[in-house]
């Protein structure tokens, strides 16, 4: 009797700390940007007249939320500037010449959070450091969360998508600001992958 | 449009006029040693003057600390300039002289090609491209500077006013507008100085000059190559097409008059480039329409 009491208190035991283990476990999780299914988008306006649209094909990076403590979720995207394009094979080559994007120099565009705050049901003001160019500036994006799922064929799932602007001039991209518009519109639409 | 054809103009109506000012100077202070057509270092001091004031009207003020290879082309041309002033005013021993031009080509290589040390080459690769390259340029600076002290008349200046011409368009065509720009005010820095030997014949490019001209056409051709799409052959073409003023220093040259031969230099210049620049225009019309 006493052996059999004994064994018992050990299951509710070690089944206590599983469950704890796994709750605590699932208040962080982490994404990889699943590349194939985000979208880095841009356009800009061209002499006032019309917009030219384009996108980074080479995206890459890591998603923390925390259901516990949004503030304690981040978001870290790569984008290699390289990848641009816009449907235009010249276009495409000045983007990347010195005039703009300088790709051989700066090979690489960063976004790396330092604040995320929930301002609403599914939407969050993120803020964090912008680098670009060679010049790093503090951006604040309102993002939006599309949605999330769990198990399913692709894993787990995390959808985001925020809308921004920034001026390229504040990132010593002067080169021909009256010509191709100084304010560039940036959409980001990501889906994480749960690692 | 305006402001890209604005900044177009300015990028060579500025260093025209600047560097036109500064050899006005040199010849008005030089009358009475015409006969040694020997420029007061005034001339010097505008042509860097002159390139630079184009440099901020084509790509803007470079920021402190500088960024990108194009923001140190201003220092660099800058030095060179100090350099050359320094050549014209004093005679300076040639032990020195060569001390400071390999300090300035060692800069000049470091700061440019920064980045591909950075992101693309290893050790091995970097080490092989930096001696390869300070050795061209030593030697490149060595033989126009010999040319310039043989006081060639128009021949050598005329040689570096085409091949900076046809160089801004090669950059152009290679995918950067603002190198090509860059290019241009090098080519308007020069053309008072090819206008003055051509209407004086006893007078030859400063050597000094030649610290200016060699930096910035150096650092030019190597953002071209490595950071836009110049092609090699004809960085190499570029390089190579000053030289062509030693023709009109040849036997056979001196046959003829002395302008007539003076002249043999920059014709081979233009033959060497314009059949690679006809070649690359082609192509770009050839390929996708694209215009700003």
């Amino acid at each position: 009797m006493r052996t059999q009491n004994a064994g018992g208190r050990i299951f509710v035991l070690i089944l206590a700390a599983i469950i704890t283990s796994s709750i605590t476990a699932s208040a962080a999780r982490t994404y990889r940007v699943d590349p194939v299914h985000s979208m880095a988008l841009f356009s800009a306006k061209r002499f006032n007249v019309s917009q030219i649209h384009g996108r980074f094909n080479a995206i890459s990076g890591t998603i923390v939320t925390d259901q516990d403590d949004i503030e304690k979720s981040s978001v870290e995207i790569e984008i290699k500037t390289e990848s641009v394009d816009t449907g235009n094979g010249r276009r495409d080559t000045h983007l990347r010449s010195p005039d703009f994007f300088n790709v051989k120099q700066f090979p690489v565009m960063k976004f790396k959070s330092t604040q995320v705050k929930k301002t609403g049901e599914n939407s969050f003001e993120i803020t964090g450091d912008m680098t670009i160019h060679g010049v790093t500036k503090s951006v604040t994006a309102t993002a939006e969360l599309i949605g999330s799922s769990e198990g399913g064929r692709g894993g787990s799932l995390i959808g985001f998508e925020t809308t921004f602007t920034l001026k390229r001039s504040d990132f010593g991209m002067n080169f021909m600001t009256g010509g191709i518009g100084d304010e560039i519109k940036i959409t980001l639409a990501i889906q994480g992958l749960g690692q | 449009m305006l402001t890209v054809l604005r900044t177009v103009i300015l990028g060579v109506a500025l260093p025209l006029i600047v560097s036109g000012l500064g050899f006005f100077v040199a010849l008005f202070r030089t009358r009475g040693c015409e006969p040694s057509g020997k420029f007061h270092w005034a001339g010097v001091a505008g042509l860097g003057a002159a390139y630079l004031s184009g440099h901020v009207v084509i790509a803007g003020w470079p920021p402190m600390p500088p960024r990108e290879s194009t923001h140190w082309l201003f220092y660099i041309v800058l030095l060179s300039a100090l350099l050359g002033v320094v050549d014209t005013r004093w005679t300076v021993p040639s032990s020195l002289r060569w001390s400071l031009r390999l300090l300035l080509t060692g800069l000049m290589l470091w700061l440019t090609l920064q980045p591909m040390v950075q992101y693309s080459w290893s050790r091995p690769q970097a080490a092989a491209w930096f001696a390869a390259l300070g050795l061209a340029a030593l030697l490149f600076w060595g033989l126009v500077d010999s040319l310039a002290g043989r006081k060639s008349g128009p021949g050598l200046t005329l040689c570096l006013l085409i091949v900076s011409v046809e160089g801004a368009a090669l950059l152009g065509l290679s995918g950067s507008a603002m190198l090509g720009q860059l290019s241009g005010a090098l080519a308007a820095a020069l053309a008072p100085i090819a206008l003055i030997v051509l209407w004086r014949p006893a007078y030859s490019l400063p050597r000094g000059a030649v610290a200016v001209y060699v930096m910035a056409s150096s650092a030019l051709w190597l953002n071209g190559y490595f950071y836009a799409e110049l092609t090699w052959f004809n960085a190499l073409l570029l390089t190579i097409a000053p030289l062509g003023a030693w023709a009109g220093h040849a036997r056979l040259a001196r046959r003829l008059g002395s302008r007539q031969a003076a002249l043999i230099g920059p014709a081979l210049a233009f033959a060497m480039l314009t059949p690679s620049l006809i070649a690359a225009l082609v192509q770009y019309l050839t390929e996708d329409a694209y215009y700003y």
